[in-house]
């Protein structure tokens, strides 16, 4: 880029006026003799906290201001004519700006593009008003000589955005990436490269440190793991009764398959064991990427399906190294000549839900604008015409969106410790470290003394804790309890929406809603840790359900919680230990079973939305195939109007470059613009509820509704970086 | 250098009114440049207050269908803080200031409670049937009013009756046009929002079928149960038992709010006080106030921070009602600890919390007195003395 003479336009869509024209030695035009720019500072300087009888004060709040910029110009020409035109343009462009913001009529926006002499990048700034409140005398000299600049000294004032890296509705992508993944620390490659195209990601995990896939040639009877990639998916040549085997330590309902077009068997059949026979996978409609040759839009797919109540573990050949474990498989039935289809790199299932970027990918030195887009595609699972029953986990309803530094908890190795689901389970204890869960055994009646065995679709040891009232309970108490360690407190520390998934595995009528309640203690470390400081979250009355599938948990919100749960220690001391304890009334002998806690990070900044429940059912909305592949967006950069929105946007490839076309929106309850720090290593995490089968039991408000863990969708990220004053090379 | 933005903050959105479906309609917050509210011991989210600059266009289209929608405040972590809906509009369109409502002013189903005169001063005392006005019920919802006069023929109070309800059974409007040289405001919307506690002014309560006594708390859930417009939610979980015995027979057509607050008052067996309001997604909440300490605020705190007895910060839209405050560096050194918080003048009992965004909070006091209980079991509003 030539860094020579400054640049200052005003520009919209289809014309441009340069504000630096005569400066340049143009003998017509604009030019400028001087200029204050403006910064976007807090109104009102913030809301400070002041008191006649304290000393001193200080700021509670701030919501930063437009800007407003101050030139003084002048307007010249070789003619009357000639000036009288460049006045008009200017003119016309100041009121297209503020027009833009006035009508609803399809007017563009008007941006300001400005760049300083020897700064490399340009930047651009939406205008959002003006002030330009008198002309110079056009009869006086030297306007009526005709030479020179003739119309001087006009005072222009220009309202405007921060500075921003693109004009309006400009985005770019981040790479993003996901760390540690704990599910597949063994064989299978790890997502840990920063990716643009999206990157797949599920609202919950399956506790599980591998996944392993193993190739059977049934013409020689052997077994094969598939440890490098590329790899075909089947032996070549493919012959009848050749298996594909998927292994995972905990029943999963997910995978992303980095995919490479081949040949496909002409039949083939997904199957699962059920204790004593390998059975179809009925909720899969017949394994998409191994029944056509071509996958339409991408090279890559999410398998999903419904959890089958009676998976069992099997050990299909312990010789050959496949132990003990829960798998699928396909299974030819029917070959086919040619070379077979190859996995691109290994299946893998993200499993913790957030995306990260690096810090050096959100420039600015103000928080970036952010889209997000949630692709809900790779959708192959559920024959929705033979059985609508399936149709429960197709899709989810509502998102929530949560950003937190990765920085707060604390220098490596711990800066990336902070987790927001916390499994009720010894193996995230284990892993993680600094954080203990208790199930007591007494106490409360009915407890069970370890992670408590769901179903029988949850392995030997448990993936849940269960509590079970007892006939004696007439209020609440505690049913499980997590306590942060002195090392863990600064990790966990901030603003958070506390949930829980939960479900009741009595399918009995409960005459009474469960009561719940989250009580938060610091706690002082030792030998004897006495509560001193306790806070108790609002108690939440919901009706407990009974998924129809195992794989189904109720999202149950318990409100905003704080942690440390007192504000006279900081972060540095560590001096203290926490636990969050979820406390529960259930009518006798009734259970809840807890899956996790979720501490949804919101002091950063957080989003909620969902379609509206009051009007129509989400399922008829989103998910389905690769048929009618949908995306849903929260966004702030695209629409300068709305400070933030929700929209849907379904595919049709029919349309030529206009593929997405908008089909709808969904209310967004956010704190802020969707925002990045910028130059900070940042996480956001995603939270997804279903919201279809099962609801009509459930008012469309105040109830929490069926949440199915596993199943993985898309996201991309995207920015908008943003500037204080000069951009430079960022 | 990482980036630091705004603070994170409070967001106001609006929806059609739950009548009639209550489709979201949008985020008002980036338009709105005054917002507050006020919670009370007794009701709940109480009322707001919101200011919105529009387009004329937007404002025509506010008056034409904004009575009655349904407003809901997010807090900064995405928690409703005020629910209510938009019981009277003020509308300014330059110097034309026009007004539509309040809402709980209609009156469409109507009946008249009357007493004809015989001779020798004898009065028989009589009711008219309900008189409805279906299509003001579809869209605004069921307002009941029962109205009463003396000394009518049954026809006169049909007249009367059918009169009034064709009087009220649309929210009326006012318009003011000033000539003055100022020419007013621009284009603007002051919405005074109620919470949906005030919808139970709406209905009256009957039950006739069961005679005696019950629990205090039973009753509450039939009255709330009642609501025939669907408005409070059907979970009542949050009403906690309480077994004072009231009469259940009903059948002088009270006005279900009224009926509430009597109830409320009545405290428990222990005169202990309680308690009554719908919160977020019209969920009742209904038990005995707080005993203990719950806030604190020092007046020394340049910050005048309200925090828990732990030191937790709590933001001034988070401050509940029927709650006690300490105040710790107030009276130092010359109060003894009392038992009873009430005895203590370091306390203080939230009646009313008033917030104005963004940062302001007020706590208006009460004396938490057991007269007040004593008093409504006797079937008394009040002693002069």
């Amino acid at each position: 880029m030539d860094c020579g003479f400054s640049e200052l336009l005003l520009k919209t869509t289809d014309r441009q006026i340069d504000l630096l024209a005569l400066n340049k030695g143009a003998s017509g035009g604009i030019g400028v003799d001087d200029y204050t720019p403006g910064r976007p500072n807090f109104k009102g300087g913030g809301v400070w906290q002041d008191g006649p009888i304290a000393t001193g004060r200080r700021p509670v709040f701030g919501v930063r201001g437009n800007v407003v910029d101050a030139l003084t110009i002048k307007i010249a020409g070789k003619s009357h004519r000639s000036v009288i035109e460049s006045q008009n343009a200017l003119d016309e462009m100041l009121e297209q700006a503020m027009a833009y913001w006035l009508q609803d009529t399809g007017i563009d926006p008007v941006w300001i593009v400005a760049r300083a002499a020897g700064e490399t990048e340009r930047r651009y700034a939406i205008v959002y008003g003006y002030s330009f409140a008198e002309y110079d005398d056009p009869y006086s000299e030297p306007y009526l000589s005709g030479t020179g600049h003739v119309l001087n000294d006009l005072t222009l004032g220009l309202e405007r955005s921060a500075w921003q890296h693109l004009p309006p509705f400009g985005m770019e992508e981040i790479p993003i990436y996901n760390l540690k993944a704990p599910w597949n620390s063994g064989s299978s490659a790890k997502p840990e490269t920063p990716v643009t195209g999206g990157l797949y990601i599920a609202s919950g995990y399956p506790i599980t440190d591998h996944l392993r896939v193993y190739r059977y040639d049934a013409s020689a009877g052997s077994y094969t793991q598939i440890t490098t990639y590329p790899s075909t998916i089947f032996p070549d040549p493919m012959g009848v009764g050749d298996i594909l085997y998927i292994r995972s330590d905990v029943p999963i309902t997910s995978l992303y398959w980095p995919y490479e077009q081949g040949v496909p068997p002409d039949a083939s059949i997904w199957e699962y064991y059920d204790g004593s026979n390998w059975k179809p996978l009925e909720s899969l409609r017949n394994g998409y990427l191994f029944s056509i040759a071509t996958v339409p839009q991408r090279d890559t797919v999410v398998t999903r399906w419904l959890m089958p109540p009676d998976w069992a573990t099997v050990a299909p050949s312990a010789g050959d190294g496949l132990t003990s474990d829960f798998y699928i498989r396909i299974r030819i039935l029917t070959a086919a000549a040619g070379t077979p289809q190859s996995f691109a790199s290994a299946p893998y299932m993200v499993s913790q839900p957030y995306v990260q970027f690096d810090g050096a990918e959100v420039g600015g030195d103000l928080d970036a604008l952010a889209a997000i887009e949630i692709y809900l595609d790779g959708v192959m699972v559920v024959n929705e015409d033979d059985d609508p029953d399936l149709r429960i986990s197709s899709d989810f309803g509502r998102m929530i969106v949560g950003a937190r530094s990765v920085y707060r908890d604390g220098p490596a190795p711990d800066h990336d410790r902070f987790h927001a689901y916390i499994p009720c389970n010894q193996f995230w204890q284990t892993l993680y470290g600094g954080i203990t869960i208790t199930y007591p055994s007494s106490g409360g009646g009915g407890l069970t003394t370890a992670p408590a065995d769901v179903a029988n679709s949850y392995a030997t040891g448990g993936y849940a804790a269960r509590w079970t009232s007892n006939a004696a309970d007439t209020t609440l108490k505690d049913a499980i309890w997590i306590d942060f360690d002195k090392d863990a407190v600064p990790w966990y520390s901030g603003t958070f929406r506390l949930f829980v998934r939960a479900k009741t595995l009595d399918t009995s009528t409960f005459t009474a809603d469960a009561q719940l309640r989250y009580r938060l203690e610091l706690r002082s470390p030792g030998v004897f840790p006495i509560p001193f400081n306790t806070y108790l979250g609002e108690t939440i009355s919901t009706q407990l359900i009974n998924p129809e599938t195992t794989s189904g948990w109720q999202l149950i919100d318990l409100g905003r919680i704080q942690i440390p749960p007192g504000g006279g220690f900081s972060n540095d001391e560590s001096l203290y230990m926490v636990r969050i304890a979820l406390e529960v009334l259930i009518e006798p002998s009734k259970d809840i079973s807890v899956n996790d806690f979720i501490l949804m990070p919101v002091d950063e900044w957080a989003a909620d939305t969902s379609a509206d429940r009051n009007i129509y059912n989400i399922s008829t909305t989103f998910g389905g195939g690769m048929d009618d592949l949908k995306k849903w967006t929260i966004d702030s950069v695209q629409n300068p109007k709305e400070f933030i929105r929700a929209n849907v946007f379904e595919y049709d490839g029919s349309i030529g470059d206009r593929a997405w076309r908008g089909v709808g929106s969904t209310p967004v309850i956010a704190n802020k613009e969707a925002s990045l720090r910028a130059n900070t290593e940042q996480r956001l995490w995603f939270l997804f509820e279903s919201l279809n089968k099962g609801n009509e039991n459930f008012t469309p408000e105040g109830r929490a509704l069926p949440n199915v863990i596993n199943w993985a969708n898309r996201v991309r990220l995207y920015k908008l970086q943003r500037y204080h004053f000069l951009r430079g090379d960022d | 250098m990482p980036s630091f933005g705004d603070s994170v903050r409070m967001t106001v959105h609006y929806h059609d009114p739950l009548i009639q479906g209550g489709r979201y309609r949008g985020e008002m917050t980036t338009r709105a440049d005054g917002y507050g509210h006020e919670l009370s011991t007794f009701g709940g989210f109480d009322s707001a207050k919101v200011s919105v600059a529009l387009s004329q266009a937007d404002l025509e289209e506010w008056i034409e269908r904004g009575l009655g929608r349904h407003i809901v405040v997010y807090d900064d972590a995405n928690e409703i803080v005020f629910e209510g809906f938009a019981n009277v509009l003020n509308a300014t369109l330059g110097s034309l200031d026009y007004t539509v409502g309040p809402l709980l002013d209609i009156a469409n189903r109507v009946r008249l409670v009357y007493s004809t005169f015989l001779e020798g001063g004898q009065g028989i005392r009589a009711t008219t049937g309900w008189a409805e006005d279906t299509a003001s019920v579809a869209k605004y919802g069921q307002f009941e009013r029962v109205l009463s006069a003396g000394g009518v023929s049954s026809g006169e109070a049909d007249q009367i009756r059918d009169t009034y309800l064709a009087e009220n059974a649309l929210p009326t409007t006012s318009r003011q046009q000033s000539y003055s040289n100022d020419g007013g405001d621009a284009f603007r919307l002051d919405l005074e929002i109620l919470g949906y506690v005030h919808w139970l002014q709406t209905y009256t309560y009957t039950q006739t079928a069961n005679t005696g006594s019950g629990n205090l708390s039973d009753q509450l859930a039939a009255i709330l149960a009642a609501d025939p417009n669907n408005i409070v939610n059907v979970d009542l979980s949050g009403i906690q038992a309480n077994t004072l015995q009231v009469p259940v027979y009903e059948n002088d057509l009270p006005v279900a709010f009224d009926l509430i607050k009597n109830l409320v008052a009545r405290g428990d067996a222990n005169e202990r006080r309680y308690g009554f309001g719908l919160f977020a997604n019209r969920q009742v909440r209904y038990g005995p106030v707080s005993e203990q300490i719950d806030y604190m605020q020092h007046l020394s705190d340049p910050a005048r921070q309200v925090r828990t007895l732990g030191g937790q910060i709590v933001k001034p839209w988070n401050v509940k009602p029927g709650r006690w405050v300490f105040f710790p560096d107030f009276m130092v050194g010359r109060v003894q600890p009392r038992t009873a918080l009430r005895g203590d003048p370091r306390m203080l009992f939230i009646e009313n919390i008033t917030y104005q965004a963004p940062w302001g909070v007020s706590f208006n006091g009460s004396k938490a007195s057991r007269l007040d209980q004593k008093l409504a079991r006797l079937g008394l509003s009040g002693i002069s003395g």
